[in-house]
């Protein structure tokens, strides 16, 4: 494979994409034409993309590998990938796209975490389930949106199989998810007491306690902003993105004039 | 570690003791990659380790791609 070229190892800034339909600079128009010709395809154009889409699906894999009949988010691809969307200046937002069944409290949380601290927009969007830790997730980001259909599920966590024999296991439980409570109460409109209750409430889960939100429930409650769908989700984003611009611009312009001020006021 | 999920561990550990994967390092100039072997000939990215972050947005490097292997017989 192409990667493991000699010449691909070479620190360049930007790897070449081994991707032979791609156009060289200045020739955007021929080789459409020879993909035609050539191989029957159509090539289809490639916008200059801004926004970054990140999906967590499945299970949030942390410290331990988790066996391949699962699908898996793994955190220690998305964190530096995170990092390399603060650090890109070509992407100016962020979009999460949830359809998760939790997984690694740690992990979950340093990835809303991290995508709380990032300094570009993020808009989140849950489809078909954010459950568990994925509420966390969801919570983090700038704004938020959850798709009609969909649902999230809020529960305690535990440890199944295992009896709590001593009063620090139950401590350390609870430790944990008083760690969850704070993020979404911190980064939410749901109070507190409201997501404890949430969290116990008996009677929705068969042979379990929680609750299960569906899309507009978990909007009344105030977990998430918003029922919408996807062109909801990416033009709150892209209004983000151009108010933050504009934000931006304001922000040097009054810098500018700032020191300017400082500098006659020092004299 | 601690899974906070509504899936039963018990299902989400299902085949764990059966599943020995046999992972394999392949280093380039920035790190490496870790691929797991699938076939004599092809491996799938597990994970990655560079020290350039765009690495991580590469599309190449993607964990869960498939990439191919090359044998050489050394004289």
């Amino acid at each position: 494979m192409k990667i493991f070229d000699s010449e691909y190892c070479s620190h360049t800034v930007e790897p070449e994409i081994d991707n032979p339909e791609q156009p060289a600079e200045g020739q955007e128009n021929e080789p459409s034409s020879k993909t035609i010709t050539q191989l029957g395809q159509l090539a289809l154009p490639k916008p200059d993309n801004d926004i970054f889409t990140l999906t967590i699906i499945g299970q949030i894999e942390g410290h331990m590998v988790l066996p391949p009949q699962n699908k898996t988010t793994k955190y220690e691809h998305v964190i530096p990938q995170l990092v390399a969307v603060e650090q890109n200046p070509k992407i100016e937002g962020a979009l999460i796209i949830l359809n998760t069944v939790g997984g690694d409290v740690e992990a979950g949380l340093a990835i809303a975490e991290m995508i709380n601290t990032l300094s570009k927009p993020t808009v989140s969007l849950v489809l078909g389930g954010g459950h568990s830790i994925g509420v966390v997730i969801s919570c983090g980001c700038n704004y938020s949106f959850i798709a009609e259909t969909a649902t999230m599920t809020i529960h305690p966590i535990r440890l199944t199989g295992l009896i709590v024999g001593v009063s620090q296991v139950f401590e350390y439980l609870d430790k944990m998810q008083e760690r969850i409570i704070d993020f979404v109460s911190s980064h939410s409109r749901v109070s507190k007491e409201k997501f404890k209750e949430l969290m116990f409430n008996t009677g929705q889960l068969g042979r379990d306690i929680g609750t299960v939100l569906v899309g507009h429930e978990a909007v009344d409650i105030g977990l998430i902003n918003e029922v919408g769908g996807l062109s909801k989700a990416v033009n709150k984003l892209r209004e983000m993105i151009n108010k933050k611009k504009e934000g931006d611009k304001q922000y040097h312009d009054t810098l500018h004039a700032g020191t300017a001020g400082d500098r006659d006021e020092g004299q | 570690m601690i899974l906070y999920t509504p899936v039963p561990p018990e299902i989400v550990m299902k085949g764990s003791e059966g599943h020995k994967p046999v992972y394999f390092q392949i280093p380039f100039s920035r790190g490496f990659i870790e691929v797991e072997i699938t076939s004599g000939n092809s491996a799938k990215i597990v994970r990655l380790n560079s020290s350039d972050l765009n690495d991580y947005l590469h599309p190449a490097f993607q964990p869960g791609k498939e990439i191919r292997l090359k044998w050489d017989i050394e004289q």
